[in-house]
């Protein structure tokens, strides 16, 4: 893709297509529930803040973390056990939430979401009055 | 993982087939060896890098003897009080990995950076392993 393309060229084809062909990678969560809602932490290794994306629509919370490559292209790999590239997993969420209540942290590449139950699904305590 | 959804049966947050709306391919093999490494080099340096997600610098511990480079270290499980958990993927716990690079490494010269959850290992090789050019005379 070129540096110079002006806003009157169609530098859109060439983004998509330059994602599709990018390696997507699966980022394993842990998820815990309780009371009020839902804990989920995904690991994001090399995404920075203003990189991930957390949407939540149509019962699926989808996350997408963008990580640039470390290294300079040319440099030939002495070893390579992992691929490095953006991040992307969704959920299908069929248990009742406030999707407008989600909240995500972003921490040494670890994303955690907490995810609010709808107030019907929240477990509630109730007084025991004495007679 | 199922197995873990299972037991918590239907009511389970993310249903039973969640892996059905995941639009990506999988990942390279990442559990044989905690953590994977990758490294390259460049200009007589060598770059080792580890993915240690939720890590801080004081919880890793990089040592290097000769050829070998010990990572070890301890990633502390998500604490999470009063709260079950209904799925778990990810490891935690202690790990130390040694590997052996192709050359001597000039201890002094090592550096070591945590950041975003990715360490960098920045090395030299030893003095006598680098490449030296030899000027041929004229004899």
């Amino acid at each position: 893709m070129q540096a110079s393309n002006t806003e009157t060229q169609t530098p859109a084809p060439a983004s998509v297509q330059r994602q599709a062909e990018a390696p997507l990678y699966t980022p394993p969560a842990d998820i815990f529930e309780c009371g009020d809602g839902y804990r989920v932490y995904l690991d994001v290794p090399g995404a920075r803040l203003g990189d991930v994306d957390v949407t939540y629509a149509k019962e699926t919370l989808t996350v997408h973390a963008r990580v640039k490559p470390r290294r300079a292209s040319g440099q030939e790999y002495l070893a390579r056990e992992y691929g490095v590239g953006d991040f992307q997993r969704s959920f299908n969420v069929t248990a009742p939430i406030d999707g407008a209540g989600i909240r995500a942290e972003l921490k040494n590449g670890e994303l955690s979401l907490f995810v609010p139950k709808a107030e019907s699904a929240k477990t509630r305590k109730i007084a025991i009055k004495a007679q | 993982m199922a197995r873990i959804l299972d037991l918590f049966g239907p009511v389970a947050l993310f249903g039973n087939e969640p892996e059905e709306l995941i639009e990506t391919v999988s990942t390279a093999p990442r559990e044989e060896a905690y953590p994977a490494m990758n490294a390259w080099e460049a200009d007589d340096k060598v770059y080792v890098e580890a993915e240690l997600p939720g890590m801080m610098a004081d919880e890793v511990d990089v040592r290097v003897t000769g050829a070998e480079l010990r990572l070890s270290g301890n990633r502390k499980a998500p604490n999470f009080a009063g709260g079950s958990q209904v799925r778990q993927e990810r490891s935690c716990g202690e790990f130390s990995r040694t590997i052996t690079l192709p050359w001597d490494i000039d201890s002094l010269s090592v550096s070591a950076a945590l950041s975003d959850g990715i360490l960098t290992i920045t090395m030299s090789k030893a003095e006598r392993c680098k490449c030296r050019k030899i000027e041929v005379r004229n004899a």
